[in-house]
């Protein structure tokens, strides 16, 4: 089982310049309720273009600075090969499944 | 009727096509002319400080001002003499190197009538439809100011028989045969336009246009996913994916940043068979591209939220360019190549066949940018056919090269006589021709006379390799008549104007333009007509625009009126002396004298209202100016003349001498500069034969009463004019014409015998004078004589 505090969030479809923005007020938002693990699940995300992942490493700076800890889960093929491109892939913590998950938060 | 002169090109010895020297005996008429002037000059000064008789005033100043205003007019004739040039010039067919064809210019004959006989004008229009011109590049308008049925039937008849000469037929042979190939090329390309259009459909399958808002692009990625061929590796495809993403987004919100939202975006992809393009055109403000990739961080901190995207560009795809077409929208380009999957020879090949077409339409708006799709460019070679063959069906109906204007003249309004004719075929729109030649109805040209004109209009110029047209707004070429009587009692010979006094004014580039015989460049024309027209518009104005905005309608003689606002604008004026079109005098005393009523009203009419001193004269040069005003001074003449004949009247009657020494003082000073005068004429009308500058001479005084009338009526507003039908001769005797002269006619010879006969009572107290005084009346009854001479006239029986 997850840990209760790990927040999971879903986006969808597109995630761009407007999108993201919109999903970077949602996380500040979790911080100040004191939320520290983050999860967000790619599984419906179609696509991420630049401004996505800047609004990705801006979010993580965030969990950052407040100690806490930003996972990505299910990754399609394009933002796959966004990261790679990117070399991001080693600067966020990307996982298969939550079972995954489970095991870094246990080994944290 | 006077015969073709054949062209003498060949033996032209000059290089190029123009030479203009200096006339002969010029130098020796300057120096002439200068003592001439020194001893003028000198005379009239003993005159005005030796030789008043003031106790006469009331006849003696009037006499010397007479001879100071001669005096005057005398050195501005002399000096506008000064430059006279002769021109030499190669046909058109004799150029070197030659005009070539599209570049010898469309020309309009207007052939200007108001009631002149059809048949007179039907010689002239079929002269000028015989000129040795390109049959496509010569239209020939008959300006019917009468509007007569008759005249319009003739133009048409003459329109109908000129389209089925030899020439014309050939003419439209060779458009029908244009025209024929023209119409295979388009069924051959409307043959294709089914298929043209499937494969457009197919070709629109890569290309979509979606609103730019950020909803958008999950459109835009539903799309790319449906077009993608299995053979292209599912990395590059999200590489492409990605770069898509990239370019929509910087459409978005960088190059539409300022305009209204939804403003469309346009993506086309190419999907070759060894690459993928990908092309982004947004409609906002051009941007350095390439210099911003130039002046990238080598690499972004990975922390960093923005400037990302063209960083990933860069390494997404092999090369990336953003260009600006022609329709002021961008384009960004992206381009990366891929091996195909083995698929491609297999399931691959209907995408392939696609690649190749998509290649194919490329090329075609590569080499088209303001095209946008194939079935455009089938439209364009269809439309452009469709108008290459509609401009040959329009040059075809317009082979009719006779064409017949009558204005409407509504009732009330001014029509601005011949300058409102001409102006109104110029803006009917049925006219076109770069130059226009004018003539008057009677004037028929000869063959050669376009090939002896046109040429002035160009210049060679020797860095192009080309010719280009140059400043000169009109050639003018003399005036001859084939209708003289015998011994031209009517003074009608002018080769003293077409001839000496024209090509001094061309050396001063100030050519007279004479109305008839001349080809004006029609830009020159309507440039300088509308900066007329819009320095003194108004309303009014504005209505009879098309009756005003070329010829100047502000004079009578609209002719000279022109050329002046024409050489005041800056444009250059060419006077060729040779004949080259004969036309009808007027062979009656009232026609010769409305004509010249006409002349000398229009001159001063042009002095008041368009002076060459003027403001908006400007541009006019000095010598210009005095050319001008030379002219205009000189019909003012006819008071002082007749100063000059009452004097010796007075003093047979009276015995009052205006002059207080008539004896060696006089003759000293008098005779040297009288003798110089007659020789530097001489000298200066060499050629010219005595008998017609006798009877020039004769028309200059004789004509006085008409001179004054002419000044009287201008100033004073009033009309003027004789009623009669020009061009048509009117017979009987016109003495009554001509009170003024016989009265000073029958007065002097009544002086004389009265003085002869007190010679014989031996009363003459001073026999020396009076001799003088008969001597003078003498030369003056031989000059006012022609026009004795002129009201008695009878054409001969076989004439």
């Amino acid at each position: 089982m997850l840990p209760n505090k790990v927040k999971v969030l879903r986006p969808e479809g597109i995630l761009d310049n407007a999108k993201s923005s919109l999903f970077r007020q949602q996380i500040s938002d979790l911080i100040s309720e004191g939320t520290n693990l983050i999860l967000i699940d790619f599984k419906k995300v179609t696509f991420m273009d630049s401004s996505g992942l800047g609004a990705l490493v801006l979010i993580l700076k965030m969990i950052r600075s407040s100690g806490g800890r930003l996972f990505l889960m299910s990754l399609n093929d394009q933002v796959k090969m966004l990261f790679d491109l990117t070399n991001m892939g080693n600067i966020f913590e990307i996982i298969e499944d939550k079972s995954e998950l489970e095991e870094r938060l246990r080994n944290f | 009727m006077i015969t073709p002169n054949p062209l003498v090109e060949d033996s032209y010895s000059f290089s190029g096509n123009l030479q203009i020297r200096l006339k002969e005996r010029t130098m020796l008429f300057r120096y002439l002319m200068i003592i001439n002037l020194i001893f003028g000059g000198w005379y009239l000064q003993w005159r005005i400080t030796n030789s008043i008789n003031f106790s006469v005033w009331w006849i003696s100043i009037p006499l010397l001002l007479a001879e100071i205003y001669c005096y005057l007019g005398g050195v501005m004739f002399y000096i506008g003499l000064w430059r006279p040039l002769v021109r030499e010039i190669r046909s058109l067919k004799f150029m070197r190197p030659p005009l070539p064809k599209e570049q010898i210019p469309k020309v309009d004959v207007f052939i200007t009538c108001y009631n002149e006989p059809v048949d007179m004008v039907e010689t002239t229009a079929k002269a000028a439809l015989k000129m040795d011109y390109p049959v496509s590049k010569l239209k020939v308008y008959v300006l019917d100011d009468g509007n007569s049925l008759a005249m319009r039937e003739m133009a048409q008849n003459l329109c109908l028989q000129d389209l089925q000469s030899p020439e014309l037929q050939a003419e439209a042979d060779l458009i029908n045969q244009k025209r024929s190939q023209l119409m295979a090329r388009l069924a051959q390309i409307q043959i294709l336009s089914p298929e043209i259009s499937k494969a457009q459909k197919i070709l629109d399958l890569f290309h979509l246009e979606v609103n730019g808002e950020a909803d958008s692009f999950a459109q835009v990625l539903i799309w790319f996913e449906e077009i993608k061929p299995i053979y292209v590796p599912l990395r590059t495809w999200l590489e492409c994916q990605t770069a898509l993403g990239e370019g929509f987004d910087n459409a978005l919100r960088h190059a539409h940043k300022d305009l209204p939202p939804k403003t469309a975006i346009t993506i086309d992809i190419l999907i070759l068979s060894q690459g993928i393009e990908i092309k982004i055109w947004d409609q906002g403000k051009s941007f350095d591209w390439q210099g911003k990739i130039k002046n990238l961080p080598a690499e972004i901190d990975v922390l960093e939220e923005h400037g990302r995207g063209m960083v990933m560009l860069q390494e997404l795809m092999d090369s990336s360019y953003y260009t600006t077409t022609p329709d002021q929208r961008n384009c960004l380009i992206l381009f990366k190549s891929y091996e195909a999957t083995a698929d491609i020879e297999t399931e691959g090949k209907v995408s392939q066949l696609t690649g190749y077409l998509q290649s194919f339409q490329e090329l075609i708006l590569q080499s088209y940018p303001h095209l946008s799709s194939l079935d455009d460019y089938l439209k364009q070679v269809q439309q452009s056919l469709e108008k290459e063959i509609y401009d040959l069906e329009i040059e075809l109906s317009n082979l009719g090269r006779a064409c017949y204007i009558a204005r409407p003249k509504p009732k009330g309004k001014p029509h601005h006589a011949k300058a409102g004719n001409i102006n109104y075929a110029i803006f009917s729109g049925e006219t076109n021709g770069d130059l226009i030649l004018t003539l008057d109805a009677d004037h028929i040209p000869q063959p050669q006379f376009l090939q002896r004109v046109v040429p002035y209009f160009f210049q060679y110029n020797i860095n192009t390799g080309k010719y280009d047209s140059n400043q000169i707004a009109f050639v003018q070429t003399p005036q001859a008549f084939y209708n003289l009587p015998p011994g031209d009692p009517f003074g009608h010979q002018a080769h003293l104007f077409y001839g000496l006094i024209q090509q001094s004014k061309d050396g001063m580039n100030s050519a007279f333009y004479t109305g008839t015989n001349a080809i004006l460049r029609r830009e020159a024309l309507v440039n300088v007509g509308l900066q007329n027209f819009s320095m003194d518009f108004n309303e009014d104005r504005l209505a009879e625009f098309d009756l005003v905005g070329g010829m100047s309608s502000n004079s009578i003689t609209e002719d000279m009126n022109t050329a002046m606002r024409l050489h005041a604008a800056g444009w250059k004026s060419v006077y060729h002396n040779e004949e080259l079109s004969a036309g009808l005098a007027p062979d009656d005393l009232i026609s010769t004298l409305q004509q010249r009523l006409r002349w000398a009203q229009g001159t001063i009419q042009v002095l008041l209202r368009e002076s060459p001193f003027s403001k908006n004269k400007e541009g006019l040069s000095f010598f210009q100016q005095l050319q001008y005003f030379q002219t205009m001074y000189s019909y003012f003449a006819g008071f002082f003349i007749l100063i000059f004949l009452i004097s010796p009247i007075i003093y047979f009657f009276t015995g009052i001498i205006p002059v207080n020494a008539y004896g060696n003082e006089f003759a000293i000073h008098f005779f040297p500069a009288f003798i110089l005068n007659r020789i530097t004429f001489t000298v200066a009308c060499w050629g010219i034969p005595a008998g017609e500058l006798w009877r020039s001479e004769q028309y200059a005084i004789g004509l006085f009463p008409l001179f004054i009338q002419a000044v009287i009526s201008v100033f004073s507003g009033k009309p003027l004019s004789f009623k009669v039908t020009p061009k048509q001769r009117q017979s009987g005797m016109f003495l009554g014409l001509i009170i003024p002269q016989l009265t000073i006619i029958i007065l002097t010879s009544l002086g004389i015998l009265w003085s002869l006969y007190r010679l014989l009572q031996g009363q003459l107290e001073n026999p020396g004078v009076t001799f003088l005084n008969i001597g003078w009346s003498i030369y003056n009854i031989s000059l006012l004589w022609v026009m004795v001479k002129a009201a008695t006239w009878q054409p001969s029986v076989n004439q």
